[in-house]
C-alpha cells in the first residue's frame, strides 16, 4: 500500500516544490513594497531555533493592477504639495537642527531669518539628521512618505549656480532630490526658489504606473443583524468562517449545505 | 440528483467537505485526498505527541531530520513572516503542545491547496473544499455560475455578512474568534487580538490567504490597510461594533 505521501505530487529530486517556490517568489517580490520587518528573528523557545532563514528568492516585478493611473495622478498631486511644505520647512528650520512636520495644516509662509547661528549653520546639515528616523519608520500612508520624501531631496539638494542668500534665509535656485524609492515606487522631486519664496515645485520622477492599489473602502458599511443575509436567501454552495470544531460543525452552515448538497454524503471519522 | 463526489471528512480537529462537480471523476480521487489529509496531521499536528513538528518544536529532533516537506512548510512560514513584519510567526504562538511552536496558521490552507492539486491530477476542474470554514474553489459550480461563499456573520451564526462571488482558483480563509472561543495571540505582543471581530482574506492561494487572515487579524484596522497595498489579495474585516470594512480588490468579488 502505498502512503499518502507517495501519492501527493511531491518533488522527487528533492528540490523545493515549485508551487511552494512560486508562492515564495510571489511573496518576495511584495516584500520589496513593503517595509523591513522590525528586526530578523527566529527564536523559538525549544531548539527550534536551527530553522534556517531561507535566502531571499529574486524579486519579481509587480503585476499591473487597474486602479493605479488614476491613483498615481493623485499621489503626484499629494506628493507636489506636501513636498513644497516639507522641503520649504527643511531649509528654513537649519538652526534648530530637527525637521518641522509638514502637515496640512502648515502654514506655506516663509520664515524670518534664524537669529545668530542662522548664516553659517547649513540647512544641508541639518536636515541630513532626520534622514536616518525617516528611513527607519514604516510609512504608514501615503501622506506621511509623501512628508518625508523631500527632506531627502533638501539634504542633498545642490544649489544653482552663484545662489545667493536673501532676507528669508533661502537660497534661490532649483533644488534637485535624490530620487527616493517609496514603497509606491521612485520620487524624485526638484523645488524652485526666487526671492526667498519657493515659488515651483515639480515632479521629475513619479511611480506613475508603477503605484500600488492603496485603497480601502473609507465608508464602513454597517452588517447590523436585521441586514444580516439569510443562507436561503443567498443560496451559496459554501460558507468560510472561523474554524468550527468537529462538534461545531453539527450546527454549523456548512453542515446544512451537506446535508443538502450530499443527500447521501459520506461523513466519516 | 447529485452530480458529481461529495464528502465530509473529520480530519485535524475540523470537518473538511470535499465537493466536486465534475460528473465523471472517480471516487478514487477523494480517497487520495483523505489519505493526504490524515497525513498532514500525523505530521503537523500540534495536538500530537508524535509529530514531527511537535518534536521539533520540543528541540528532540533537529532541523535536519525533517522532511524535505515540513522544510517547504517551515520555508514559508518564515518568507510570511518577513512579509507581515512579524504578525504571523510560528515560533511565538502558544501550541496546544505546549511549546511556542506552531505552523498551523499555513499548514491547513498549504495542506487544502495541495488536495485541489490531488484533485486537479484526476481530471477535476469544478471543485471547492471547505476545511473547517477556509476554502479553495476551482472552476464553477454548473455550467456558466460562479461560486457564491458566503462569509459568516461574526455574532450570528446562522446569518452572512456578506457572498464572494467569482470563479476558481480562488481561496477564501476566514479568522475570528467567535467558534472556537479561543484567543488569536499577536506574536509581536504575546497578547490577544481584540480590535476586529472577524476578518477575511480573498486571493489566489489558499496558503498564503490563511496565514495572511491570520496576520491581519493580528494586526487589527492597519492590517486591512496592509493588505491592501498586496496585489492579487483583499480583506473584508468586521470591527467589533459591527462595521464591515474591505479592501477594492474584496470588493471585485461581491
Amino acid at each position: 500500500m502505498t502512503t499518502p505521501q507517495d501519492r501527493v505530487p511531491t518533488n522527487a529530486s528533492g528540490s523545493i516544490d515549485p508551487l511552494v517556490q512560486a508562492r515564495l517568489d510571489r511573496l518576495a517580490g511584495r516584500r520589496s513594497a513593503t517595509p523591513s520587518p522590525a528586526s530578523p528573528r527566529f527564536a523559538p523557545p525549544a531548539p527550534a531555533a536551527q530553522l534556517n532563514r531561507p535566502a531571499a528568492p529574486p524579486a519579481r516585478a509587480k503585476r499591473n493592477h487597474a486602479a493605479r493611473g488614476s491613483r498615481a495622478t493623485a499621489l503626484a498631486v499629494s506628493l507636489t504639495a506636501a513636498g513644497a511644505l516639507s522641503a520649504l520647512f527643511a531649509l528654513t528650520d537649519g538652526t534648530s537642527g530637527k525637521i518641522a512636520t509638514a502637515s496640512a495644516t502648515a502654514s506655506p509662509t516663509i520664515p524670518t531669518i534664524p537669529p545668530t547661528s542662522a548664516a553659517t549653520v547649513s540647512p544641508i546639515t541639518a536636515a541630513t539628521t532626520p534622514i536616518t528616523n525617516v528611513k527607519a519608520a514604516a510609512p504608514t500612508t501615503a501622506a506621511v512618505t509623501a512628508a518625508k520624501t523631500p527632506v531627502s531631496s533638501a539634504s542633498t539638494a545642490t544649489p544653482g549656480t552663484a545662489a545667493p542668500k536673501v532676507a528669508s534665509g533661502l537660497a534661490a535656485g532649483t533644488f534637485d532630490g535624490d530620487v527616493i524609492d517609496t514603497r509606491w515606487g521612485p520620487v524624485q522631486v526638484a523645488v524652485t526658489i526666487a526671492n526667498g519664496k519657493v515659488t515651483n515645485v515639480t515632479t521629475l520622477t513619479s511611480p506613475n504606473d508603477k503605484q500600488k492599489s492603496i485603497s480601502i473602502n473609507n465608508r464602513a458599511t454597517p452588517i447590523l443583524r436585521s441586514e444580516a443575509l439569510s443562507v436561503q436567501s443567498a443560496n451559496i454552495d459554501s460558507v468560510s468562517g472561523a474554524t468550527y470544531t468537529s462538534e461545531g460543525y453539527a450546527s454549523s452552515l456548512q453542515s446544512a449545505l451537506d446535508r443538502a448538497r450530499g443527500g447521501a454524503a459520506s461523513v466519516t471519522a | 440528483m447529485t452530480v458529481g463526489l461529495h464528502h465530509v471528512e473529520m480530519v485535524m480537529g475540523m470537518a473538511v467537505t470535499i465537493d466536486v462537480r465534475d460528473p465523471h471523476v472517480p471516487a478514487g480521487a477523494i480517497t487520495e485526498v483523505v489519505d493526504w489529509l490524515h497525513h498532514v496531521d500525523a505530521t503537523f499536528s500540534p495536538y500530537k505527541d508524535s509529530s514531527p513538528i511537535t518534536k521539533f518544536g520540543r528541540g528532540e529532533i533537529t532541523r535536519s531530520e525533517l522532511t524535505d516537506e515540513i522544510r517547504e512548510v517551515l520555508e514559508l512560514c518564515e518568507a510570511v513572516r518577513v512579509d507581515t513584519a512579524g504578525a504571523f510567526d510560528i515560533a511565538r504562538v502558544p501550541a496546544p503542545n505546549g511549546t511556542n511552536f506552531d505552523p498551523s496558521g499555513l499548514v491547513k490552507g498549504w495542506s487544502i491547496e495541495r488536495s485541489a492539486t490531488i484533485l486537479e491530477s484526476w481530471s477535476a476542474t469544478d471543485f471547492c473544499i471547505n476545511a473547517g470554514g477556509d476554502i479553495v474553489v476551482r472552476g464553477e459550480p454548473s455550467p456558466g455560475r460562479p461560486w457564491r461563499i458566503g462569509i459568516r456573520h461574526p455574532d450570528l451564526a446562522d446569518k452572512l455578512a456578506t457572498v464572494v462571488v467569482g470563479g476558481g482558483p480562488l481561496a477564501i480563509a476566514t479568522s475570528a474568534t467567535y467558534e472556537r472561543g479561543q484567543h488569536i495571540i499577536d506574536p509581536r505582543s504575546g497578547q490577544p487580538a481584540t480590535s476586529l471581530a472577524s476578518v477575511t482574506v480573498v486571493g489566489p492561494d489558499l496558503t498564503i490567504a490563511d496565514a495572511y487572515a491570520t496576520a491581519v487579524f493580528v494586526m487589527g484596522i492597519e492590517g486591512v490597510r496592509w493588505l491592501a497595498e498586496h496585489d492579487g489579495y483583499g480583506a473584508f474585516a468586521v470591527t467589533p461594533d459591527g462595521m464591515a470594512h474591505s479592501t477594492s480588490i474584496f470588493d471585485q468579488y461581491r
